[in-house]
């Protein structure tokens, strides 16, 4: 025994060299300025959006009306409610690609209700856009079909579902109220503006505040872990899949209100702008990583750019070719961040 | 020092398709004990802790927790007798802070039945209380895993076990991925921990661990349990020499010396 060479020794003898070198990694110089990175990155919507508003409001003629603000915000918030559905769910892991298709369905579904009452229709196209969240967190969990592939084939589905029923027309709005909700102001903001930033605060909430939002990160940071600590993932992630069904439908009701019609063919361009908002909002591609805040002002960062060169004019071919570059450039940041998180 | 055997596995046995993983194998862990489990790679050391924590099942034997026969089909009827393994790779969520990885899936939460709301005061003061009881230096119990060591990672899952009340640790090599500081702030914090009342099955290829923290050790080889010996009464070259027994003797005697360069 004594002529081993125990570490029984050592670890006794140097308590405060093993204390500094176990806290190293957490407060040395460098990883102060890699935290500093992280911290840039993680909220970047905010700085983006931050320039994007000091440029628009000194530079863009007639972005600084009351008239444009509220259509602005009007414009983004319906896509944005969607983005903060799609945070949720890409925080836990996935992603829905359809929520465009699902947005149209809803704008359906509650116009073709709208003699039943205007609140009964509105809640009759929300719960549409959850059913279709349903299907996918049964086929995806259940049936564990990729969620690529699951969201995309029941996005195809839908579309052809919203087709049918709505005999390929717009249906117009004739019941009392059916435009309330596009068009209610309060102050600069219309009603779908209100709607997204109290969805936005709500989800926040849930996010940090509850166990519910901490299993969703937990989920997406690593689902065998969550697993072994009791948590139903199975159930927690097709959750999450119906939460954003449910942004989409509110979504849809509300552009279907705004515009006093719905149409089956709208929401071609939905995901990719919500998606985007929601990767510049620092929710991560590969899970377990994001914050709705985040979201929101990646949305509002969108729409400022997007409504600005309305304003001055680009085409909205340049306006696509825009929007590419600035998704891939984030999304290519968002890579680069994950390989430095796993590597870490 | 006697003290109770807290638990027994009687005749273990586990075949794996044509592989006999475990030959009716038994253990016994005695009551604020660390024991090492020692073995050459495939010697069965995981698969009988598999077993003793419910990720699998044995195909025939007993496991009696102290002195009640008990059945454990999954880590849920493991974790509700007090047994909890602390495994290699390790099962906590980087994304997420320290407090947040120790209560993972039991929060203290208050308010809505249906949108548990976070009782984070309570759930950081007492992550904090924790780690300072177990010293481990880790400043906040709001850091995030994913900017910890792999040691400090370790530190954190083993008081995630112990914060509820695991009274029996099966612990996955350790010390394999550390350096030989974190390693032996590892070691020290089993060590606190049996002395805590805690028993431990500590599964290590590093012998000498064994030797400066354990209370017995045990040696499988091929399935099979070769003997146990108290850690007071031998030194590192009896449990290399029992680990490596049976093999042609040239062949052994350089096992034995790869062995014995761990230390």
């Amino acid at each position: 025994m004594a002529d081993n060479p125990t570490p029984q020794e050592q670890s006794t003898t140097e308590p405060a060299q093993t204390q500094a070198a176990s806290r190293q990694p957490a407060d040395s110089p460098p990883a102060r300025w890699g935290e500093l990175l992280q911290w840039l990155i993680e909220y970047r919507a905010f700085i983006l959006l931050g320039l994007a508003l000091t440029y628009a409001v000194l530079f863009v003629p007639f972005f600084a009306t009351e008239r444009n603000i509220t259509q602005m915000t009007t414009q983004f918030s319906i896509d944005g409610i969607i983005s903060i559905g799609l945070t949720i769910l890409m925080i836990a892991w996935g992603i829905d690609l359809g929520v465009g298709a699902t947005l149209a369905l809803a704008g359906i579904v509650f116009a073709l209700s709208q003699d039943l009452g205007v609140p009964a229709a509105a809640l009759l196209g929300i719960l549409a856009g959850a059913g279709v969240g349903i299907v996918n967190g049964f086929v995806v969990t259940r049936m564990k079909v990729n969620f690529f592939i699951a969201t995309l084939s029941t996005m195809v589905a839908v579309k052809g579902l919203t087709f049918i029923i709505s005999d390929e027309t717009t249906i117009y709005g004739h019941a009392e109220g059916f435009g309330w909700m596009g068009s209610a102001k309060l102050g600069l903001f219309e009603f779908p503006a209100l709607a997204f930033f109290g969805i936005g605060i709500i989800a926040h909430l849930i996010m940090t505040q509850t166990s519910l939002g901490t299993y969703w990160y937990a989920i997406g940071g690593n689902a065998d872990a969550s697993h072994r600590a009791g948590l139903n993932v199975k159930r927690l992630f097709a959750l999450s899949f119906v939460v954003a069904g449910l942004c989409s439908g509110i979504a849809g009701v509300l552009l279907a209100s705004r515009a006093v019609s719905a149409n089956p063919g709208v929401g071609r361009d939905t995901a990719l702008f919500a998606i985007s908002a929601t990767v510049i909002g620092g929710t991560s591609l590969f899970g377990g990583v994001g914050n709705v805040l985040g979201a929101v002002a990646g949305v509002m960062f969108l729409g400022v750019v997007r409504n600005s060169l309305n304003l001055l004019g680009v085409s909205a071919y340049w306006q696509w070719v825009i929007q590419g570059v600035i998704l891939v450039s984030v999304v290519v940041s968002d890579v680069y961040m994950n390989r430095r998180r796993r590597t870490a | 020092m006697e003290s109770n055997t807290i638990v027994e596995m009687k005749g273990i046995s586990k075949r794996f398709g044509s592989v006999q993983a475990l030959n009716q194998v038994d253990l016994e862990l005695r009551e604020g004990e660390i024991l090492g489990l020692v073995g050459d790679n495939a010697a069965g050391k995981s698969t009988l802790m598999k077993i003793l924590s419910g990720a699998h099942v044995a195909d025939s034997g007993q496991i009696l927790i102290n002195g009640e026969e008990v059945s454990i089909r999954d880590p849920r009827d493991a974790r509700s007798c007090g047994i909890e393994m602390i495994y290699q790779d390790l099962a906590l969520c980087n994304n997420l802070d320290v407090a947040r990885n120790i209560f993972l899936g039991r929060e203290y939460t208050r308010g809505l039945p249906f949108l548990s709301i976070l009782d984070k005061k309570k759930m950081y003061a007492e992550s904090a209380a924790l780690l300072k009881r177990l010293n481990i230096n880790i400043s906040s119990p709001r850091l995030k895993v994913e900017r910890m060591s792999g040691g400090q990672r370790q530190m954190v899952a083993a008081a995630k076990a112990i914060a509820f009340d695991a009274k029996i640790l099966l612990m996955d090599e350790p010390t394999a991925a550390l350096g030989v500081r974190e390693a032996n702030t590892l070691l020290r914090l089993i060590k606190d921990l049996r002395d805590g009342g805690h028993s431990v099955v500590l599964i290590t290829q590093r012998v000498p661990d064994i030797l400066a923290i354990g209370d017995r050790v045990m040696v499988l080889k091929g399935g099979r349990r070769q003997g146990i010996l108290n850690v007071s009464e031998v030194g590192l070259d009896d449990v290399v020499e029992l680990i490596v027994r049976g093999r042609a003797g040239a062949e052994s005697e350089e096992d034995a010396l790869e062995y014995l360069s761990f230390g």
